[in-house]
């Protein structure tokens, strides 16, 4: 009832309170020159000014209503807004030479792997498929990247005592402790009212239908940051498509230009076939998605989708990260391909990234230029060997820190029965919790990652549900009843908020 | 010392000594599915003999040896004596029929919420009146169902009414012949509301404890079974049966079955995902349909079964929805399917009948004033049960289960009036009240430090 807390300003969940100001650096202004799609909006504007009043001179005001009417504003707003981050998010230190090291030894051995699958099977990367073998099998899977992680040595430079002894990833990296997340994530706080907690609560249909009434605000301004704000309370089912939407700066409607787009990517994938890359993206997709309780209706649309994702040259041009490498072949008639073109190699639970859209959106093309925004924002990060601060490895440290600050006795307790927490945790963090949660849930999750742009909440969920375990774990006397505990199907009974509020504001539930 | 966890197979030890009852009940029954894992898990024993607490039973045993036995007061049978009066296709029209008649002659407004039914005849007594109406819908296609088969057996699609000049002049279904096995003709629904291009028709539970006052539980979950092919009208495809029937037995035989998933959504997942393109008011106004048609289908039967104390009855119904979300109910079943393909299902299953078992109340344990036991929501109780007014959804189906029990402050759900004037609730008043705050389950609440995991029942104590 009460929204508003001492501490709090008025009506934290309505985000059009809040200011969101960009101011320009010259950096940024020239970004915004050298923009292509401003220029052709800015000439498209010129010639309706030209065409409405050829004679009148223009203020400021026929322009400002020129724009609005040619739905520009909101394009160019949401353009600057995206470039003042980009800035802001861009790599400032050189990486460690050790994470780099593992980086190139990861693609290798990624390039190795396939390259061996392929004359297991036979053939060429690319080219005709006439060996009557089918046989494939992963190239890597979620555990080959978490070992090539944990391999990575303490720089041998520093004092060895201040590494981190206990956990996994020995990398001497700074990681936020509990007051920096609660400040980061004040928004979760339990006195806001949050979708995944408060819906079902008695007197729930006023907040309900006040969150309507703002998420349709919210998607009429359509300004990134304010739709960013608004899904980290949580977004309801009929929003989140277009909330969705907004906070990846996608096009608001998906025409001829977008559904031309993905045609022609599935028509690439038709016309010349990566022998054993495609192989495998279908592979996951039959076995993972066919044997999902909740996909399996979908299982040719994710499949479309992942062929499509393969084909397009924009995700390896516009990622925040490079996971992997394409390789770099030589086709009959001289022309170079990289395959994939775009630079995301298949391994076993890609799809799971993919999946969960299924529910959200009708369209496949809407299914997939929203994993495509996702998967360049978001999950790059997740599959990356990089040191950088809210890239896997750091998160993994998180999760170690988190779980060694909120229960140390725990993860004690978990190497003396020779667990380590990591890995178990590791899967849940590489794939977005997707292969634990029940959907619903981790749709309530990804409102957040969506809203905050930022996957720290994965080892802060992931050290929750320790935490929350902590007192069945203590009595464990072996692995496999840890294993057994945390098994990824006693997740389905999980509800993400509020165990995410009771990590974070545990003094809300003495 | 704190035990490491136990196995979800172990009885129930760890309960609450708030029970009072601590004496050992029987059960009787044939099945080897989730009914005995159900059973056998509240701890109950078995017995061949007659001194069960509880039989449950297959329908040939309630009409040949029901009638005949006598009855302590507070034994229970799994079925009511004339079930098949909903539960058989033809009866259940023919009650469907007589019912909104009656309405229609009361002039009551809710005559016409009474067609969702497709237009149905039974053969080979209606056949002259079937082939009126044929004449009238040409372009329609029409499905044959054997009244008496179950499993998708001997259900056929056909157009033309030579189709079925074979079946007709065999003289086994001339309609002078007694023996004569009965079909009904239903006006096929071509035009099923598709998910990814195929068609599906979704299974819900109803328990009723009573038809006097008629008290019906609606369970919240439920499936949504797929077929394996995608959907189409063309003509050619009718004699696809993996296509256009959804029962599991069919779909079993399809080359693209998948036996991990059983080709089923959970009620959940369908409403996320219509949540998701149509919003709230369809997905919500959806559910309740589904809810007042199971509801209106035992209204229609309500007065013409034979109400007894000891009998009550797990329901499972067969419903369809259009494309412009019109309801349809195909069928009713007595002895839904307790069997599992996939360990969810299994789960499902036995925690349906746990919940019913809890809702029977042999042990004794409810007050009577409860409005939801586990995924059981009251929805009738002589009058309608409506859910928490502050809720978003006029209807609890589809909605997630929470752990704890809820009551209801209302007077007319309590044990000490009643809509009707029924005989069979004195017992109640009788009945040890014993109920703890903990819940009949035995589960701590949501937010208790160390919750054990709900499905194995572990609990740790130090």
């Amino acid at each position: 009832m009460d929204q508003s807390a001492p501490h709090h300003p008025p009506h934290p969940s309505n985000p059009l309170n809040h200011h969101h100001t960009v101011t320009p650096s010259s950096a940024l202004l020239s970004s915004l020159h050298l923009d292509p799609f401003l220029h052709l909006s800015l000439l498209h504007l010129k010639k309706n000014l030209i065409a409405s009043s050829p004679t009148t001179p223009h203020t400021v005001e026929s322009l400002k209503s020129a724009m609005l009417e040619l739905g520009l504003t909101p394009k160019i707003r949401n353009l600057a807004y995206s470039l003042s981050c980009s800035e802001r998010d861009r790599k400032s230190t050189p990486e460690i030479l050790q994470v780099e090291q593992a980086r190139d030894d990861w693609r290798q051995s990624i390039y190795d792997e396939l390259l061996s699958v392929c004359s297991e099977r036979g053939v060429s990367i690319v080219g005709p498929d006439t060996q009557q073998n089918k046989k494939i099998r992963y190239i890597f899977d979620s555990e080959d990247l978490f070992d090539a992680i944990k391999r990575i040595p303490c720089s041998s430079n520093l004092n060895a005592s201040l590494c981190h002894n206990y956990g996994l990833i020995k990398l001497r990296l700074s990681t936020p402790d509990h007051s920096v997340l609660r400040t980061k994530f004040s928004e979760l706080h339990p006195c806001n009212r949050h979708y995944g907690v408060d819906e079902i609560m008695t007197g729930s249909s006023k907040f309900i239908q006040h969150r309507q009434e703002v998420g349709v605000k919210v998607l009429q301004e359509s300004y990134v940051p304010i739709s960013r704000q608004y899904a980290r309370y949580g977004i309801p089912a009929s929003l989140r498509p277009e909330i969705y939407r907004v906070c990846l700066n996608l096009p608001r409607t998906f025409g001829a230009k977008e559904g031309e787009y993905y045609k022609s990517l599935r028509e690439k994938a038709r016309a010349i076939k990566y022998n054993v890359v495609d192989e495998l993206f279908e592979m996951d997709s039959q076995t993972i998605i066919s044997n999902s309780m909740s996909f399996f209706p979908f299982v040719e649309n994710i499949t479309n989708v992942v062929l499509a994702f393969s084909r397009d040259s924009w995700v390896a041009q516009n990622s925040t990260y490079a996971a992997h490498e394409s390789i770099k072949y030589e086709m009959s008639d001289g022309t170079n391909v990289s395959i994939p073109s775009s630079g995301v190699q298949p391994f076993k639970g890609f799809v799971n990234y993919i999946a969960p859209l299924s529910l959200v959106y009708e369209d496949e093309e809407r299914i997939y230029f929203t994993f495509r925004g996702m998967y360049s924002r978001l999950w790059c990060k997740l599959n990356v060997i990089s040191s950088d601060s809210g890239a896997l490895i750091h998160l993994c440290k998180t999760f170690e820190d988190l779980l060694l600050a909120w229960d140390p006795a725990l993860f004690m307790h978990l190497l003396s029965v020779n667990v380590d927490p990591l890995s178990i945790a590791f899967s849940w963090i590489h794939l977005a919790f997707t292969n634990v949660l029940e959907t619903e849930q981790l749709l309530l999750l990804w409102d957040r990652l969506v809203g905050y742009d930022d996957l720290l909440l994965l080892p802060v969920l992931s050290a929750a549900i320790f935490t929350f375990r902590s007192e069945t774990l203590m009595c464990t006397s072996s692995a496999q009843e840890v294993k057994d505990i945390l098994d990824n199907n006693s997740g389905r009974r999980i509800k993400v908020i509020p165990l995410l509020q009771a990590a974070l504001f545990r003094e809300c539930f003495k | 010392m704190s035990k490491p966890p136990t196995s979800s197979s172990a009885p129930q030890q760890n309960k609450p000594s708030s029970a009072s009852s601590t004496r050992v009940f029987y059960f009787r029954t044939t099945f080897r599915n989730a009914i005995y894992e159900a059973l056998k898990r509240r701890g109950w024993k078995e017995t061949d003999g007659d001194n069960w607490d509880l039989h449950w039973t297959e329908r040939e045993w309630m009409s040949e040896v029901f009638d005949s036995i006598h009855l302590s007061p507070t034994q229970r049978v799994n079925h009511f004596r004339n079930q098949r009066e909903l539960c058989r296709k033809d009866l259940m029209v023919k009650n469907l029929k007589r019912h909104k008649r009656q309405l229609q002659k009361e002039q009551n407004a809710e005559a016409d919420a009474y067609s969702f039914w497709p237009l149905t005849y039974v053969l080979p007594g209606d056949y002259a009146l079937f082939v009126e109406e044929y004449k009238r819908y040409p372009t329609s296609f029409w499905i044959m169902k054997p009244v008496g088969r179950a499993q998708g057996k001997g259900i056929f699609l056909f157009k033309q009414l030579k189709e079925i000049a074979k079946w007709k002049s065999d003289s086994r279904y001339n309609a002078e012949n007694k023996d004569a096995e009965t079909y009904v003709v239903q006006r096929y629904i071509s035009n099923p509301y598709l998910v990814a291009g195929r068609k599906f028709d979704i299974r819900l539970y109803a328990l009723v404890t009573s038809y006097n006052p008629l008290t019906v539980w609606l369970h919240r979950s439920g499936f949504c079974r797929f077929s394996s092919t995608r959907y189409s009208n063309d003509a050619k495809t009718m004699q696809d049966t993996t296509m256009h029937l959804t029962n599991v037995a069919i779909q079993k035989k399809s080359e693209t079955y998948d036996s991990e998933t059983g080709g089923k959504w959970s009620l959940r997942d369908l409403k996320l995902y219509l949540m998701s393109r149509y919003g709230v008011a369809v997905t919500d106004r959806l559910f309740y349909d589904m809810e007042m048609t199971i509801l209106r289908c035992l209204f229609s039967v309500q007065n013409i079964m034979m109400n007894d104390k000891h009998c009550f009855e797990l329901y499972g119904f067969d419903l369809i929805f259009d494309d412009s979300f019109k309801v349809y109910v195909i069928e009713v079943n007595a002895s839904p399917s307790m069997s599992a393909n996939t360990k969810e299902d299994m789960d499902l299953k036995v925690g349906l009948l746990s919940n019913a078992f809890d809702i029977v109340d042999l042990e004794g344990k409810l007050q009577g004033n409860e409005t939801r036991v586990g995924g059981f929501d009251l929805v009738h109780k002589g009058i309608p049960i409506k859910p928490n007014s502050t809720s978003q959804y006029t209807t609890n189906l589809g909605c997630d289960i929470p752990d704890d029990i809820v009551r209801s402050t209302e007077k007319s759900v309590g044990s000490t009036t009643n809509g009707g004037t029924p005989k069979a609730d004195d017992e109640k008043g009788k009945r040890d009240r014993s109920g703890s705050k903990v819940g009949i389950t035995g589960r701590p609440a949501f937010g208790a430090g160390g919750r054990s995991d709900s499905r194995s029942g572990r609990k740790t104590s130090t």
